[in-house]
């Protein structure tokens, strides 16, 4: 206690011990996790020709990761369909069945996240929300759902009064606009269409019964 | 007339400290400023929207950062550098050199949240700001550690304090926690949600092992200095001390459970939570069964006032920590805004209160000059007021927001409806937690920079005299 690099030296010890269990030890438990197939053969080899999960997000989608977490959407949303015994989002209709490590694998950016302002987005591409629904939401939130607290993005958006190529119908203060999502609005857009929790994978299937949508 | 070695002590640290006290007073105002906009934005969603700069996402991360790293580093280098060399009984040397390092570490910060608000933040929790700017913060940390060991190191006394433990001991660990995270996250990339385990733990860490170790320890410095009586049961100090060090940076990752990573890292997350129910209990009965020998004086002697709110909304809040670490409890309050009580609870109730506290308890010995009592009184009640309403009504709304949450049956508007008072009441409670501040930022600078007209006066006076 009294000599300092002695007292340095456990100092640091309570730290490394803690990241050797969950740096050092959580990756080699699944650091090296695959995609693989819905299920496995009986020899727990991956079936020939069996289509792979999780697939790689497209490059647009990529993209549009970056955008939304330079925006700081994670600070509200999570990305997470916790188990059942420990949450009630399956019920809620926030995923098909839980998430599991190997949803992540193949994404640059993981955004968890661990608030819950608004809902959950693991699976927002598998709700039945159209490409311009989403447009018209990010660019006003609050036109499409009363009471939303979500931040509107109109900075992402061309606004025009007059209906053209390319521009999709919007509102603002009951007038209605026309609005021309830009290259970053349309890489958002794309990665949360991409976001579909909606493979059964060996370790984790479908939650059979649903109860609401 | 001959200084006595304390003033001489003093007299020392006076220019580094006085730099240290006023950056972080500035980092507080802007973090307070942030703070209200953020909590605005969540009661009018439309407020100040059309520019991407004020999104909500950027200014609640940037605020984040302004404070633990803005009022929270600089304010934990001008107190353990005054604590230390006043145990150490040594006088600070390399001042130039403090100064030089800490321009750096502001400068860092300043170009780390631009840098956030343009777009271009990291994402991990607390180590948000850009790549580059990371280096310059963790040498300019180095090399404020380094004379700050180096006083350390130069003590007459040489058995060591509980107040020395735990401030030597974070200074210590923030930069271990950095290089863990940093090559973690940066250099050896893990895949997936490794990453999410780890930036969970460094973020939650910066909280349990910098800011509250230093904040015990000025505790452990204060009460037992101005009471002058010995801590009660201050055999008890040293378990706690290593029960802190021993389960804090086991107990963080409780906030994944249920999530996608392996069972076993929220499971020994809950079960060391629930084991820092003995650190807080020491810590609580050392604080607490000294401070209330002499109540009086306590409350009399107004920087006390301050540590002892904040011991005691440590010891309160902790122990909710813990209820809320249970997974039963979980299961409805992990991802509801119950996260925005514990956050603000440590930063603003805990860290803050006993800061505030110490730099009164300091300047006049620093400065010779002192702040009016007036002022501070209406720093101490506003700052109680504010903390009281944010704290209640995150821990209330947090309740109902995730209690409803559960009922598949509402849709999600309705939940955050029902919510909607309790971020109405945040944001009062950032009103009067930033005006209490700005009063004592504004004293604060009175004191420690002169007034360039003021100098006359003095001449006047002294001569009139």
């Amino acid at each position: 206690m009294n000599n300092i690099f002695k007292f340095s030296f456990f100092i640091f010890l309570t730290l490394a011990f803690a990241w050797l269990a969950f740096v050092v030890g959580a990756k080699n438990q699944y650091g090296d996790l695959e995609p693989t197939a819905e299920s496995l053969e009986e020899d727990g080899s991956i079936p020939i020709d069996a289509e792979l999960y999780p697939k790689s997000l497209p490059g647009i989608a990529q993209q549009g990761a970056k955008d939304y977490l330079s925006l700081g959407c994670v600070t509200c949303h999570t990305q997470q369909v916790r188990a059942e015994k420990s949450g009630f989002d399956v019920e809620r209709g926030w995923g098909k069945r839980p998430s599991v490590p190997r949803d992540y694998i193949l994404q640059n950016e993981v955004l968890l996240g661990h608030n819950r302002v608004g809902p959950d987005l693991a699976n927002i591409g598998l709700r039945e929300y159209s490409t311009e629904w989403l447009h018209q939401h990010l660019f006003m939130p609050q036109t499409l759902v009363d009471g939303s607290i979500c931040q509107p993005s109109p900075f992402l958006y061309d606004v025009s009064d007059e209906p053209s190529e390319g521009y999709i119908e919007s509102k603002s203060d009951d007038k209605t606009i026309f609005i021309k999502p830009s290259f970053r609005a349309n890489r958002l857009v794309a990665y949360l269409e991409s976001l579909k929790q909606d493979y059964e994978l060996p370790e984790s299937h479908l939650v059979k019964q649903m109860t609401k949508t | 007339m001959k200084k006595t070695p304390e003033q001489q002590i003093d007299q020392s640290a006076k220019f580094a400290f006085s730099f240290f006290v006023a950056s972080a007073g500035l980092w507080l105002l802007a973090a307070a400023l942030l703070a209200y906009i953020a909590s605005a934005k969540l009661t009018d969603p439309l407020f100040l929207s059309s520019w991407e700069f004020f999104t909500y996402g950027k200014i609640k991360i940037s605020q984040a950062n302004a404070f633990v790293y803005g009022w929270g580093g600089n304010s934990i280098f001008a107190v353990s550098l005054w604590i230390i060399a006043r145990l150490s009984q040594s006088a600070v040397r390399g001042s130039i050199l403090l100064i030089t390092a800490g321009a750096v570490w502001n400068l860092a910060i300043t170009a780390g949240l631009l840098g956030i608000l343009d777009g271009h933040m990291l994402g991990h929790e607390l180590l948000e700001m850009p790549k580059e700017v990371w280096p310059a913060l963790f040498v300019s940390y180095l090399v404020i550690a380094f004379i700050i060991f180096v006083i350390f190191r130069s003590r007459r006394q040489k058995v060591t304090i509980a107040p020395q433990w735990f401030i030597i001991a974070a200074l210590i660990w923030f930069p271990c926690l950095f290089l863990f995270a940093w090559n973690g996250l940066e250099i050896n990339e893990g895949r997936g949600t490794l990453q999410s385990i780890l930036s969970m733990w460094f973020g939650q860490n910066i909280i349990w092992l910098w800011l509250t170790p230093v904040a015990l320890g000025c505790a452990y410095y204060i009460i037992p200095s101005v009471l002058n009586r010995p801590i009660d049961k201050y055999y008890l100090a040293i378990f706690g001390f290593w029960c802190i060090s021993a389960l804090a940076p086991w107990s963080v990752v409780h906030h994944l459970e249920g999530g996608p990573v392996p069972m076993w890292v929220p499971a020994i997350g809950t079960v060391m939570s629930i084991a820092m129910v003995f650190p807080i209990a020491v810590a609580s009965t050392n604080f607490h069964s000294t401070a209330f020998q002499d109540i009086s004086r306590v409350w009399n002697y107004l920087p006390l006032r301050f540590v002892i709110f904040g011991t005691l909304s440590y010891t309160i809040s902790s122990y909710i920590g813990v209820i809320f670490s249970l997974p039963a409890v979980a299961k409805l309050t992990q991802f509801s805004i119950i996260n925005e009580f514990h956050f603000n609870q440590r930063v603003y109730g805990f860290f803050s209160m006993i800061i505030f506290g110490v730099v009164y308890h300091i300047l006049p010995q620093v400065t010779g000059k002192e702040i009016g009592t007036a002022a501070k009184n209406f720093h101490f009640w506003t700052s109680a007021l504010g903390v009281f309403g944010l704290l209640l009504a995150y821990l209330i709304g947090g309740l109902t927001h995730g209690v409803l949450a559960q009922q598949p049956s509402l849709g999600w508007v309705t939940v955050i409806e029902s919510v909607k008072p309790y971020f109405l009441i945040t944001e009062y409670a950032f009103l009067i937690l930033g005006f209490s501040q700005l009063v004592f930022v504004l004293n604060l600078w009175k004191v420690l920079v002169p007034n360039p007209f003021s100098c006359c006066e003095d001449d006047i006076e002294q001569k009139t005299a």
